[in-house]
């Protein structure tokens, strides 16, 4: 009876160890790598795409695609796989997050492999490439050099009597486009925003402020200036006296790409990872247009990038993989889905972005948006700090008794300790 | 050794392996600076002093007493209300009890999102009825005590295992005791009061005991799913914010020392329900 107990938990753990394993090893004569990618199921659907296509060409090597529905359950798998000695191989991460990896020397740095595999990084971008170079070194192959713009919905658009919104449209003309379109009766608001530095930021280095005070090494916000005040003051007037925003219970109750999905936001302020979402609602005709100025023109980055963990076992194999998906076909097939503003100039400027077929019909702002690209800080606490930051500017954007002092106040306090801490790492 | 000891071998492996050894993992990760992504760094105490600074761990630790003050009662009184009412053997007796046991077999995640439809603020049932009513649909989502009370409400009806315990102890009452309570002509409420809850002391105790291990615990699923710790993170409780700590921001040492805390806090809650009930003579 022992023996037959201390038998079966053997096999048990032989099994668990079996199933957690991810040493590379061949299975049936073929390599395998494993890619983590996060996102909407249209997304995913883009890099199942792009598994397939690689695995046809490589048919030696097994790309098995770890598939997470959101962004905060990708960082939790990645915590506990690295923390379990089985991370993926690849994975996808945001410039904002790539920073802990670095530092803590969890992530092999892809720039010296795939320049040796032949990869010309004059062919891409260089905002994204220089935004994931840490070190002096490119650390993570950007797939896409997304930006901030203004979806916002045709046809409400046109009931509304309004032109597209021209190029270098200013703030008010913005404020203006958001008062027509909000029709609280019909369940329309005019403007979704998020409450998050991310969308804040823009509008700040627009009206000539800054967010940090060293956008390299930052050891605190700067947003009390009376240029970032400015921006801050008018986002939150949108929200507070116009009522142009969602409210909070409409946001509890949907949020906001659903609620432009289905008609009822006449302008939305988000990246290209939408586009894929919109596009499944076939009844829905939206486009895209430049973020509005006040005083400069600025747009601010999105880009993730294809990092590899420091443990993988199977280089070759996945510098292979990656020159792939950033070759011309890889980036062909996610561009195609929507999901990308590809970084390889060739495909970004070809008929598989730029194709007016579907929606957006002008994708070309984002690509005219890329020379006046910012970004935010690249330090390790930087997702805190953006968490925190996003509960302060709800509250500015939301709380009637609370002024853009008391959050700027509040944010200086809470923040503090995290910027030291990130610059310590 | 009884064979029958031998039964139980199993049970103790798992919870060996499953709860003790990661329990001593954490414990000695609490005094580590650990990201997951590197090797632990040995950093003494450094972990616990940062916590008596942090005003995020403050207010997930007044947030998790709040929830425990609010829902242990409620919860307790749920199990032995619900107890006394279904004990007795009548028509729809079973159906009834069956109900009340059943929301706590429904998945914490699918029963988290349940709610998360019925309180929708638009077009939840809730929000439905009220508007039926000509009232004004109940900020239970976007107002810090609303959340508060909407997850308090949630466990309520999650309280399958202990209504069973209660049920079990109600049922081994001595039927004598109630014989005699009727040939004096004692009120029903009277016999309740003198008769049924002191002899179910001890287990009310037990109950109410257990409910605070599980309050500090089963917490997290709903602020998870529910409200994501807000709105003002009033739901941010200890275990969101051990989460958080440990799964988003890569500080898996920080996170278990925060593990720790809430085991001494736990456990110190337990003593003084003890002391507590060793004073008013309730262990029998």
């Amino acid at each position: 009876m022992r023996s037959k107990l201390l038998g079966s938990s053997l096999a048990i753990a032989g099994m668990i160890a079996a199933g957690c394993s991810n040493d590379g090893e061949s299975s049936g004569g073929r390599v395998q790598i494993s890619f983590q990618v996060a996102g909407e199921a249209e997304e995913i659907a883009a890099y199942r795409t792009v598994e397939k296509a690689f695995e046809k060409e490589y048919p030696d090597i097994d790309v098995q695609l770890i598939e997470i529905a959101d962004k905060d359950e990708h960082l939790q798998k990645l915590s506990t796989s690295f923390a379990g000695g089985a991370p993926p191989d690849v994975f996808l991460l945001n410039f904002r997050e790539y920073s802990q990896f670095v530092v803590r020397d969890a992530i092999e740095p892809v720039g010296p492999h795939l320049r040796k595999a032949g990869l010309d990084m004059a062919d891409y971008f260089s905002e994204p490439v220089d935004a994931f170079t840490f070190d002096g070194e490119l650390q993570c192959m950007p797939q896409n050099v997304s930006s901030l713009v203004v979806y916002y919905n045709v046809a409400l658009l046109e009931a509304a009597g309004l032109d597209r919104p021209q190029d270098g449209w200013s703030w008010e003309q913005f404020r203006d486009y958001a008062m027509a379109l909000n029709d609280p009766e019909a369940q329309v608001r005019g403007l979704g925003i998020e409450p998050s530095i991310i969308r804040i930021a823009p509008f700040v280095w627009s009206n000539g402020g800054e967010i940090v005070d060293d956008p390299v090494a930052p050891t605190r916000f700067t947003l009390d200036t009376p240029e970032a005040r400015e921006a801050i003051g008018f986002l939150s007037t949108l929200v507070r006296e116009d009522g142009v925003v969602p409210t909070e219970e409409e946001l509890a109750a949907q949020d906001l790409e659903t609620r432009f999905a289905t008609g009822k936001l006449g302008m939305l302020l988000s990246s290209r990872r939408d586009t894929p979402f919109f596009r499944e609602n076939t009844s829905l005709n939206f486009d895209v247009a430049p973020l509005p100025i006040a005083k400069q023109p600025v747009g601010i980055l999105h880009s993730d990038a294809y990092c590899v963990s420091r443990a993988a076992g199977e280089l070759d194999a996945v510098m292979e993989f990656i020159g792939f998906a950033m070759g011309e076909e890889g980036q062909t097939i996610t561009a195609l889905s929507g999901r990308t503003v590809p970084s390889l100039r060739a495909v970004a400027e070809s008929g598989a972005f730029l194709n007016p077929a579907q929606p957006p019909a002008h994708p070309e702002v984002f690509l005219d948006a890329i020379p006046v690209l910012r970004r935010t800080p690249v330090i390790p606490t930087w997702p805190e700090i953006e968490d925190i930051a996003e509960e302060i500017f709800t509250r500015i954007f939301y709380e009637d008794d609370y002024s853009i002092d008391d959050g700027l106040t509040e944010l200086e306090e809470a923040t503090r300790d995290l910027f030291e801490e990130g610059a310590s790492l | 050794m009884k064979g029958s000891d031998r039964l139980a071998f199993p049970f103790l492996g798992g919870l060996g392996l499953l709860i003790a050894l990661p329990a001593l993992a954490a414990a000695a990760l609490a005094f580590t600076e650990y990201s997951g992504l590197g090797a632990p760094r040995f950093v003494g105490i450094d972990n616990f002093e940062r916590l008596i600074g942090d005003s995020g761990f403050r207010e997930a630790l007044g947030n998790s007493g709040l929830y425990v003050l609010m829902s242990v009662p409620l919860r307790v009184a749920a199990m032995v209300g619900c107890a006394l009412l279904l004990h007795r053997r009548a028509r729809g007796s079973g159906a009834a009890r069956a109900a009340v046991y059943m929301p706590t077999v429904v998945p914490d995640a699918a029963y988290a999102l349940l709610w998360l439809w019925l309180l929708n603020p638009l077009y939840g049932p809730v929000a439905g009825i009220a508007a039926a009513l000509g009232a004004d649909t109940p900020s239970l989502l976007t107002d810090p005590w609303g959340a508060r009370l909407a997850i308090v409400m949630m466990g309520v009806f999650q309280i399958g295992e202990g209504f069973v315990i209660a049920l079990a102890a109600r049922r081994s009452l001595p039927g004598a005791l109630y014989d005699s309570a009727s040939v004096d002509g004692a009120s029903g409420w009277f016999v309740t009061r003198k008769v049924t809850l002191p002899m179910m002391a001890p287990v009310i105790l037990l109950l109410a005991a257990r409910d605070v291990v599980l309050a500090l615990q089963t917490s997290f699923v709903p602020a998870l799913f529910l409200t994501d710790g807000g709105p003002r993170r009033a739901t941010t409780y200890l275990s969101l914010f051990a989460y958080r700590q440990a799964f988003r921001y890569f500080k898996l040492g920080y996170a278990s020392a925060i593990a720790v805390s809430m085991f001494v806090i736990t456990a110190l809650a337990i003593y003084a329900q003890y002391r507590v009930a060793k004073r008013y003579r309730l262990l029998g």
